[in-house]
């Protein structure tokens, strides 16, 4: 008795699941909810005809790399924002989850399904570009976005150049570390691209022309706040004097400021980071954190469907373009607190 | 008397500390940096949050099983507790909410393990994502920030130095010890994982004490989530992910047998803070980032190994002594 009550309830609430999965993957579904991959079965016919059935009105797909990444949620919802100025187009949203293989999964039912334009957030433009030339052939144009295209040789882009990312939070370090100040570095994941790039631009605009600045220590602390504020730790007890931190990201220098202020060090420290959300903003207005550069999302959405309305109306075929970012400091911080309050990522 | 000779020899204890103390020998010869008060209260405000988890993990781990959700929980818990503590401003009400969480977690990983009998590492690698899910719907990919004195929890001190996660990491290794050792569900567990069948035909609750274990697993990596959290000074899910491997490498190290039945608190913490000296020291010598990975790696193996063969032969006969027949019946019923 107890197990058959189980599995009808079993029973039950897959059913629910799978209807409201189906719910969910409409192509108009327009809220910051991630709607399941599986949601798209390809061999369902109802869900292929879909994304074309639609009155004259444009299709157009998102593909971000991870919902629960701060950025990738800031990018769709200025990408949502940024739809709404183009009544005849339409945008879904296909969160890959931070894997690979349901990136593609989520490409291939795009196509399936002929949705008239796919915007790809990738996880890894390299490996992604061949597959996204072959569909751009086939007849569906793609737009890379937040990332290079990977040597795709027909996908539009909007990218933001990690140099140049790094350059500028660099000019600013540049001014700022004291006279043969003592620096240390905090890396991304090794291999990423980014993190790469902005490490070149900090070599470029900061070591290059400060040959005096000594790095003391460079470890990989992989994006996160908890072994920014470890290395810090440790490198608080094995030197005496450390004037500047330099991190790729800005989760990894506010760690290692928590650790400078834990103990008592962090008078006289300037702290670089790069992507400046909300942690960092608020930081640098609190007077912690001393610069960062952030990819600003609302001008990245802006260009992309800039981009995307002149290849759907004939315009051109496809077109490359690099943001600028934008450095934030001391001197504009509160006009990033109001963007950043305006798009929710502060309270 | 004899329960307690059964379940940690002096000589399985010996040889993790022998290898602590060793490595401190090694690393105060090394740099001057290291042996110095600051930096050893450092390295174990460093292992503190890990060594929490790892006491779940072992737990989990000598009753048999594993425990793969308690980073992500341990994320998904102390977030959501920053959360109502922005909201609420009360402190207890928060951390209250926050171990509600773990225990709730820990109660259905528990239903599908130990009700229905599910592998747990499939069972709990599921809840990894269902946990870093919910946080993340809620919040909408979004950290937390302006957490106030939320921070008092990580980053908070006893008496002006001992930094406060110090004292929660002994606290619990004393909780841990105890109910390892002096609760019936403890000697219970040990039984279970040592052989699960002898333990059902001594007329152990297996399904009960499983199910036990995966709450209390659930309810520990909820309350080092809330201590990550303050340490951070900010709600961020994503930093739980991770630490479930790091707990298990721990666990390992200090002794507890992967094939379940043996393990202690004590070692545990051991195993533990070998490692936090292995990464303090890499850091204090500025070894390259590429260079620790590997000799951590084959330290950790050789550290393992050590353990191993110092006390090869003297590992069966401690699980079925564990729990005689006998006790268990005496207590029990």
């Amino acid at each position: 008795m107890k197990r058959k009550v189980f599995s009808l309830l079993l029973a039950m609430t897959l059913s629910v699941a799978v209807f409201a999965g189906c719910a969910g993957g409409t192509a108009d579904e327009t809220d910051t909810g991630a709607p399941d991959a599986a949601t798209y079965d390809s061999n369902d016919p109802a869900q292929v005809t879909e994304a074309t059935d639609s009155d004259g009105t444009y299709e157009i797909a998102f593909l971000p790399t991870d919902m629960s990444a701060t950025f990738a949620a800031w990018l769709a919802q200025e990408l949502q924002n940024t739809v709404k100025n183009y009544p005849n187009m339409n945008l879904t949203i296909l969160d890959s989850k931070n894997v690979l293989s349901t990136q593609l999964a989520n490409l291939e039912n795009c196509v399936t399904q002929e949705y008239d334009y796919i915007i790809l957030h990738p996880l890894e433009p390299d490996a992604e570009a061949e597959i996204v030339d072959e569909y751009i052939q086939a007849g569906i144009p793609i737009l890379m976005i937040n990332q290079s295209d990977g040597g795709s040789q027909y996908a539009s882009n909007v990218d933001c150049d990690p140099i140049e990312q790094g350059a500028v939070v660099a000019v600013v370090a540049a001014e700022k570390i004291p006279e043969n100040g003592k620096a240390v570095i905090l890396l991304g994941p090794s291999g990423n691209s980014h993190s790469i790039g902005r490490r070149e631009g900090f070599k470029q605009y900061l070591f290059d022309k400060r040959p005096d600045i000594e790095i003391l220590d460079e470890q990989i602390g992989d994006w996160e706040k908890s072994k920014g504020m470890n290395f810090m730790e440790d490198w608080l007890q094995a030197y005496d004097q450390i004037d500047a931190v330099i991190a790729m990201n800005d989760a990894m220098a506010l760690g290692a400021l928590e650790a400078a202020n834990d103990a008592g060090r962090a008078d006289g420290l300037t702290l670089y980071g790069v992507d400046g959300l909300a942690d960092a903003v608020l930081s640098i207005k609190d007077g912690g954190l001393t610069a960062t550069c952030v990819q600003n999302a609302n001008v990245m959405a802006k260009t992309a469907f800039e981009i995307i309305d002149k290849v759907l109306s004939g315009e051109t075929e496809f077109e490359k373009t690099l943001i600028e970012g934008e450095l934030i400091d001391e001197n504009n911080v509160d006009k990033w607190i109001d963007i950043h309050t305006e798009n929710g990522q502060i309270q | 008397m004899k329960f307690n000779k059964s379940i940690k020899s002096t000589a399985q204890r010996f040889s993790t500390l022998l290898i602590l103390l060793v490595m401190v020998i090694i690393c105060s010869l090394l740099t001057p940096k290291f042996l110095t008060p600051n930096n050893l209260l450092n390295i174990l405000k460093q292992v503190s949050i890990v060594t929490i988890l790892s006491f779940a993990q072992g737990m989990i781990i000598i009753s048999g099983e594993i425990d793969l959700s308690i980073g992500y929980l341990a994320g998904m818990a102390g977030t959501f507790s920053t959360i109502l503590y922005v909201a609420t401003g009360n402190l207890l009400l928060a951390i209250l909410f926050g171990i509600a969480l773990g225990a709730v977690v820990g109660t259905i990983n528990g239903l599908f393990v130990a009700h229905f009998g599910l592998p747990s590492f499939i069972v709990t690698l599921a809840m990894q994502t269902i946990c870093f899910g919910a946080i993340c719907l809620y919040t909408a990919g979004n950290n937390i920030y302006k957490i106030g004195n939320y921070k008092v929890l990580g980053q908070g001190t006893v008496f002006g130095v001992i930094p406060i996660t110090v004292v929660f990491m002994l606290g619990m290794c004393i909780i841990t010890h105890i109910i390892l050792k002096y609760s019936k569900f403890g000697r219970y567990i040990y039984a279970i994982g040592g052989n699960k069948e002898a333990a059902n035909a001594a007329g152990i609750q297996v399904r009960k004490t499983k199910w036990i274990a995966f709450i209390i697993s659930g309810v520990f990596a909820a309350i080092a989530g809330m201590i990550l959290m303050g340490r951070l000074n900010a709600g961020i899910p994503s930093e739980g992910s991770g630490y479930e491997t790091d707990a298990i490498m721990a666990t390992v190290v200090g002794g507890t047998s992967f094939a379940g039945g043996v393990g202690t608190a004590f070692g545990t913490l051991v195993g533990s803070i070998i490692i936090g000296i292995l990464n303090n020291i890499m850091n204090l010598m500025g070894v390259e980032s590429y260079s620790q990975q590997i000799i951590k790696g084959f330290l950790i193996i050789l550290a393992v190994l050590f353990d191993v063969y110092s006390k090869k032969g003297k590992r069966k006969m401690k699980i079925m002594q564990t729990v005689s027949v006998s006790e268990s019946n005496q207590s029990g019923k």
